[in-house]
C-alpha cells in the first residue's frame, strides 16, 4: 500500500509520527513516533518538548543504548497496537506502524504548502516568508507546486523562527533529481551550500569520521545539494517517491536474516537513494566480513538498503561502497531469490549493530584499470553528428562546413591527423588566423594516443609541422627577430586544448595553434600573469577584468593567401621529413 | 445553566479556532469569540492570515473597520448560522460554539500543569520564561494547579519575541490574591509601564476606549492594573476565570430587556467580580445621566440602576468599591426569576462592534 514518506499522523492517544517510508502493509502505517506523551512511559534520557499542550519525550535512536532498550521495551507494553510484527521479515525486525482506524489526524506536507504559498506574503512570519521564498526559487527549476512540499514544525505550526529548519519534500524522485541538478547549477544571492567546516561539525556530531576519514566523508557530503541554507536557515530537501515509481511494493517480497556482514560493492544505480528506504543497486559485492557464516564471496548481494538519510545520494554510479548491516535472503514473489544488506532497522539501534552499521564510500581498488580500460576501448569510429569527422574525407584544400580549409593530412586512417585554418579569428581579422589539428578517427581523450605509436608520433609531426610552417608565415613581418628584447616586439604563439570524460562535452580532440597578441593574448587563467591580475570587487563578488573576445570573419581575400601558403609550407615541412 | 471556564481553547469540527468567553453559557453553547476561522470563509479587504496547523485561516478581528466587520458578520451568519445564538433572554446575539461542533478542548490548566513537568534544561527560551513567570505568580500563595497557560503558548505556535504570555488563573478570590501580589512584588524580570509611559503610549494609540478619557484619566486607570505587564521583555496577560460554583450569575436566571444607550454614574460599593468576563460593579445611587432616543419616558422610576456589566478586558478592574462610576453602554432591564427587577448597563456585547455603541461604551472613574 502506498502512503507518502514525510507525511505526519497524529493518533488518537497523542503520539505524533512522521510516515517512514512510501510502501506500507494493507491497513497501517509504518512510522517513526516522533514525540510520545509522557502519561504512560516516559524516558530522562531522552530529550522532553512541550508540544500540543503535552509534555512529550522525542524519540532519539541515538539516545542511550540501554535507556533506549528500556525505552522501546516500555513503549511495546504501552502501545502494543502500534508495534508492527511484519509477516515478510525475521521475527527480530522492530517496525513501529499506526493502524488506520488509530489515526486522529494526517498532516499532508503538499496540502499544508499549497495553503502556505495561497497566502500573501505580508501576512507570514519570518520563518514562513523565508519558506515561502525558498518554495518559489525551487519553483524556478521547472518543478510545480504540487511537485513540493512541506513537513514537521513548519508543517504542524510548532516551529521556532529562531531554530527551526526549513524542511521541504519533494513528490517524485525523477522531480528529486532534476531539482537536484538544478541546484547543482544554479545561483541566488541567499542561498550558500554547507562549508567543509560546517560538514565536519555536521559529520564530528554523528561520530562518522571514525569509519570515514574527515577529508573523504566532507568530500563526498559536498556534493550533496540537498541541504544548505536559505537566508541563513538550514533547509533540507527529501524525496518522496510517487506510487508508481516505488522501488518494492509491500508484501511482493519476503526477507530472511543471514547475518551481520561488511560488504563492498560497485554502484550500478543510486536512484533510489534518495528516499526512505534508501536503495544502492551493486554488482560485483565482496564481502569482507560476516557472522555467523564465514566469508563468501559467491554471494548473490544486489541491493544496499538503509533507513537513514545521511546516507541518501552518498554514492554514485561506477564509486564503490562499503557497508556494514544486516545481510538478508530476499525471496522476491516472482523472480529469482538474491541478498541484500540493509542498515538502519529500527531494531538495530537496540543491538550491537548501532555502532557497527555504515555505509561509505572507498576508494575502488580495480577503479584506475577498469575505468582507463574502459577510456581505451571507446568506439573512435567516424562519427556522423561530429563536424570534424566529417572533415576527414576532404582533401587538402578543401573547405569543410565550417568553411574552414584543409591544409594538411598526414597517416592513415587508424593513425592520421588533419590541420585547418579557420576562417575566423578572434584576434586581428587583417594580421591573426588559428590552425586547428584533429586526429582522423573520432578520438576524445589525449591518453587514447598512447595506444598507437604511430598515432603519437603523427600528433608530434603535424604539431612540429604547423608550429614551423606558422613561424614561417609570421617571419614574413620583417620586426620578427628570434630574440627580442622588449615584450611587445616578440612574437608569440599559443596551443589551446582539453579533454573531459564528461559525457556532455566529449568531443572530439582538436588543438587550435594561434597567434597569442591581441585579445587572444590574454594571459589564460593557468599562467602565473593570470594570479597577478588586479581583483576587482562587484555586487556578484570578485572578478578579474579580460578583453571580450569577438570571432571575425577574416577578409576572404587574406584568408585565401594565408591557406594556399600554409598548404604550401606544410607540404615542404612533410616533404622534409619524408627525406629525413 | 452550563459551567464552561474563561479563556478556554475550542477546535471545531469546522476548522474553527475559537475562545470560550466567560464561564456561564447557554444549554447546549459554548459563549466563545472564533479567533481563526477558514481562509475560505471570508472574503473582503484587510483580512489578516495565518498559517496555522496545515491551513490558511482568518483572524477574526472584531477591531477591523466597523463597516467591513459588518460585511463579514453578514457573510459570517449566512455561512455558519450555527455559531450565532440568537438569546432569547437577551433578545441580543452570541458567538458560540454549539457542543456538538466541538471537536477537541485544549485545557489551559492541563497544559500548564504538563508544561510545567518538562524539564528547564529543554524547554526554549519562550516556554522557559512562562515557567519563570508561573513560578513567580506561584509565590503570590496561589498554586500553580490553579493557574493555566491559553492562545498560542497552549497550543505551541507562539514565535518568541512577538507572542504574548497568556496565563488564566482559576478562582476569583485566587485572581484578587495574585492581584495584590503583584502590587507590590518584584522580580528581576517583571516591569510594568510606568505612569510617563502610559502618558506616551495614550497619546500615540488612540483607540475607540482611550478617546473618553483624558491623559490623566487613562494613566490613572491603566497605572494601577496589574493583569498586564511584561516579564523578560514579553507582554503577559492574567485571565481571571470563576469556578463553576461561584460564578456570579446563572444563565436562565434571569432575563434582559435592551432599552437603548445610556450614560450613568454611580457609586461602586462592590468590584469583587470586576476581574472576569463578564465582570461587573455593583453601584448605588445609580443616576441615567444620558439616555438615547426616547426611551426616558420608560424608565421605572422605582427600579434602581445596580450593574455595569463588561465584556471588554480593557474596562475590567477599571473601578474599585467606593469610587464614583461612570459608564456608557447599553441599557437593560433585568428581571430575574427570583427577587426584584433592576437596571444594568453592558460594555462590550458583540453588537456593539458593529453598531455606534463602539465609538460611545466606556466605563471610568472620577479622578
Amino acid at each position: 500500500m502506498h502512503f507518502y514518506e514525510s507525511s505526519i499522523i497524529t493518533t488518537k492517544d497523542g503520539l505524533h509520527c512522521q510516515v517512514y517510508g512510501n510502501e506500507h502493509p494493507v491497513g497501517a502505517i509504518l512510522v517513526k513516533p516522533k514525540y510520545i506523551p509522557t502519561d504512560k512511559i516516559e524516558s530522562a534520557a531522552l530529550q522532553y518538548r512541550f508540544i500540543s499542550s503535552k509534555k512529550m519525550n522525542r524519540l532519539n535512536l541515538w539516545a542511550d543504548k540501554e535507556a533506549l532498550k528500556q525505552y522501546l521495551h516500555l513503549f511495546k507494553e504501552a502501545y502494543p497496537q502500534y508495534i508492527y510484527q511484519s509477516p515478510l521479515h525475521s521475527s527480530e525486525r522492530l517496525f513501529f506502524a499506526i493502524p488506520v482506524d488509530s489515526i486522529e489526524r494526517v498532516y499532508y506536507p503538499r496540502r499544508g504548502l499549497k495553503e502556505l504559498m495561497s497566502m500573501p506574503v505580508s501576512s507570514l512570519d519570518g520563518h514562513l516568508k523565508n519558506v515561502h521564498e525558498f518554495v518559489t526559487f525551487l519553483l524556478q527549476s521547472g518543478l510545480v507546486l504540487k511537485d513540493l512540499g512541506i513537513t514537521y514544525s513548519t508543517l504542524m505550526g510548532h516551529y521556532l523562527s529562531e531554530y527551526s529548519d526549513l524542511n521541504i519534500v519533494v513528490y517524485g524522485k525523477e522531480n528529486y533529481w532534476k531539482l537536484m541538478q538544478y541546484l547543482e547549477s544554479t545561483e541566488h544571492s541567499s542561498l550558500r551550500w554547507k562549508t567543509e567546516a560546517e560538514w565536519a561539525t555536521f559529520l564530528e556530531n554523528r561520530n562518522r569520521f571514525t569509519r570515514f576519514g574527515k577529508e573523504k566523508a566532507i568530500e563526498v557530503m559536498k556534493r550533496k545539494k540537498s541541504e544548505g541554507y536559505f537566508n541563513n536557515k538550514l533547509f533540507v530537501i527529501f524525496a518522496a517517491e510517487k506510487e508508481e515509481e516505488t522501488w518494492f511494493k509491500w508484501g511482493a517480497e519476503r526477507y530472511k536474516q543471514l547475518g551481520t556482514a561488511t560488504i563492498t560493492g560497485k554502484i550500478t544505480s543510486n536512484i533510489s537513494s534518495v528516499v526512505r528506504p534508501g536503495c544502492y543497486e551493486i554488482t560485483d559485492a565482496q564481502v569482507s566480513e560476516s557472522l555467523p557464516t564465514n566469508s563468501d564471496n559467491n554471494n548473490n548481494i544486489k541491493k544496499i538498503i538503509f533507513y537513514n538519510r545521511d546516507y541518501c545520494m552518498l554514492a554514485y554510479p561506477g564509486e564503490r561502497i562499503e557497508a556494514s548491516g544486516l545481510l538478508e535472503e530476499v525471496i522476491p514473489e516472482q523472480g529469482e531469490a538474491y541478498q541484500r544488506l540493509v542498515v538502519g532497522y529500527f531494531d538495530a539501534y537496540i543491538s550491537e549493530r548501532r555502532e557497527r552499521e555504515y555505509i561509505k564510500v572507498v576508494e575502488d581498488k580495480n577503479n584506475t584499470a577498469d575505468e582507463i580500460k574502459k577510456l581505451l576501448c571507446e568506439d573512435v569510429s567516424l562519427q556522423p553528428n561530429c563536424p570534424f569527422c566529417r572533415e576527414i574525407p576532404l582533401q587538402v584544400g578543401e573547405k569543410g562546413d565550417y568553411g574552414a580549409v584543409i591544409v594538411s593530412r598526414i597517416g592513415n586512417q587508424k593513425n592520421g591527423w588533419y590541420a585547418t585554418i579557420s576562417p575566423k579569428t578572434g584576434g586581428n581579422a587583417d594580421e591573426d588566423f588559428t590552425v586547428q589539428i584533429m586526429p582522423f578517427n573520432h578520438l576524445t581523450h589525449f591518453s587514447q594516443l598512447a595506444e598507437d605509436e604511430a598515432l603519437a608520433k603523427n600528433y608530434g609531426l603535424i604539431f612540429a609541422q604547423v608550429s614551423k610552417a606558422m613561424a614561417n608565415l609570421m617571419a614574413e613581418n620583417p620586426k620578427m627577430k628570434a630574440i627580442v628584447e622588449k615584450r611587445n616586439d616578440g612574437i608569440a604563439i599559443a596551443t589551446y586544448g582539453k579533454c573531459t570524460t564528461w559525457k556532455d562535452k566529449k568531443e572530439h580532440l582538436h588543438l587550435k595553434m594561434f597567434q597569442f597578441r591581441n585579445e587572444l593574448g590574454q594571459p589564460s587563467v593557468v599562467d602565473s600573469t593570470f594570479g597577478k591580475k588586479e581583483i576587482e570587487t562587484d555586487a556578484k563578488g570578485e572578478f578579474v577584468r579580460m578583453q571580450p573576445v569577438r570571432k571575425k570573419n577574416i577578409p576572404e581575400e587574406r584568408f585565401k593567401n594565408i591557406s594556399e601558403k600554409l598548404i604550401q609550407l606544410m607540404k615542404e615541412e612533410q616533404k622534409k621529413t619524408k627525406n629525413e | 445553566m452550563a459551567y464552561f471556564p474563561e479563556s478556554t481553547l475550542i477546535d471545531t469540527v469546522d476548522g474553527f479556532q475559537c475562545k470560550s468567553y466567560a464561564c456561564e453559557h447557554p444549554p447546549g453553547y459554548i459563549i466563545v469569540k472564533p479567533k481563526y476561522i477558514p481562509a475560505d470563509a471570508l472574503t473582503g479587504e484587510g483580512l489578516k492570515y495565518r498559517f496555522l496547523f496545515e491551513q490558511s485561516l482568518i483572524r477574526f478581528n472584531l477591531f477591523a473597520k466597523k463597516e467591513v466587520l459588518t460585511q463579514y458578520l453578514e457573510q459570517f451568519r449566512k455561512k455558519y448560522p450555527s455559531y450565532i445564538y440568537d438569546c432569547p433572554l437577551h433578545k441580543n446575539w452570541f458567538f458560540v460554539v454549539p457542543v456538538d461542533k466541538i471537536k477537541q478542548v485544549h485545557d489551559p490548566k492541563k497544559g500548564l500543569q504538563e508544561l510545567l513537568k518538562v524539564p528547564k534544561k529543554d524547554l526554549d527560551p519562550y516556554l522557559t520564561l512562562v515557567q519563570e513567570l508561573v513560578d513567580f505568580l506561584s509565590k503570590s500563595g496561589v498554586d500553580a494547579g490553579n493557574m493555566g497557560i491559553t492562545h498560542s503558548t497552549l497550543l505551541g505556535n507562539y514565535t518568541f519575541g512577538k507572542s504574548d504570555i497568556d496565563i488564566t488563573v482559576y478562582g476569583n478570590e485566587n485572581g484578587w490574591k495574585i492581584m495584590e501580589y503583584l502590587k507590590n512584588a518584584a522580580h528581576p524580570l517583571l516591569r510594568w509601564k510606568s505612569e510617563k509611559e502610559w502618558r506616551e503610549y495614550y497619546q500615540e494609540h488612540k483607540t475607540s476606549e482611550s478617546a473618553h478619557f483624558t491623559e490623566n484619566e487613562y494613566a490613572y486607570h491603566m497605572n494601577r492594573k496589574r493583569y498586564e505587564g511584561t516579564f523578560g521583555e514579553t507582554v503577559f496577560t492574567i485571565f481571571i476565570s470563576e469556578f463553576e460554583e461561584e460564578t456570579w450569575f446563572k444563565w436562565g436566571e434571569e432575563s434582559y430587556e435592551p432599552i437603548g444607550v445610556a450614560t450613568v454614574k454611580g457609586k461602586v460599593v462592590d468590584h469583587t467580580h470586576s476581574h472576569v468576563r463578564p465582570g461587573y460593579y455593583e453601584i448605588t445611587d445609580g443616576e441615567i445621566m444620558e439616555l438615547e432616543g426616547t426611551h426616558q419616558k420608560n424608565i421605572l422610576k422605582d427600579v434602581s440602576i445596580k450593574r455595569v456589566v463588561t465584556y471588554s478586558i480593557p474596562f475590567i478592574q477599571q473601578a474599585l468599591a467606593g469610587e464614583m462610576l461612570k459608564a456608557c453602554g447599553l441599557l437593560e432591564l433585568v428581571t430575574p426569576k427570583k427577587g426584584e427587577k433592576y437596571y444594568r448597563i453592558v460594555v462590550g456585547y458583540f453588537d456593539a462592534y458593529v453598531s455606534d455603541r463602539r465609538e460611545k461604551e466606556y466605563i471610568k472613574v472620577e479622578v
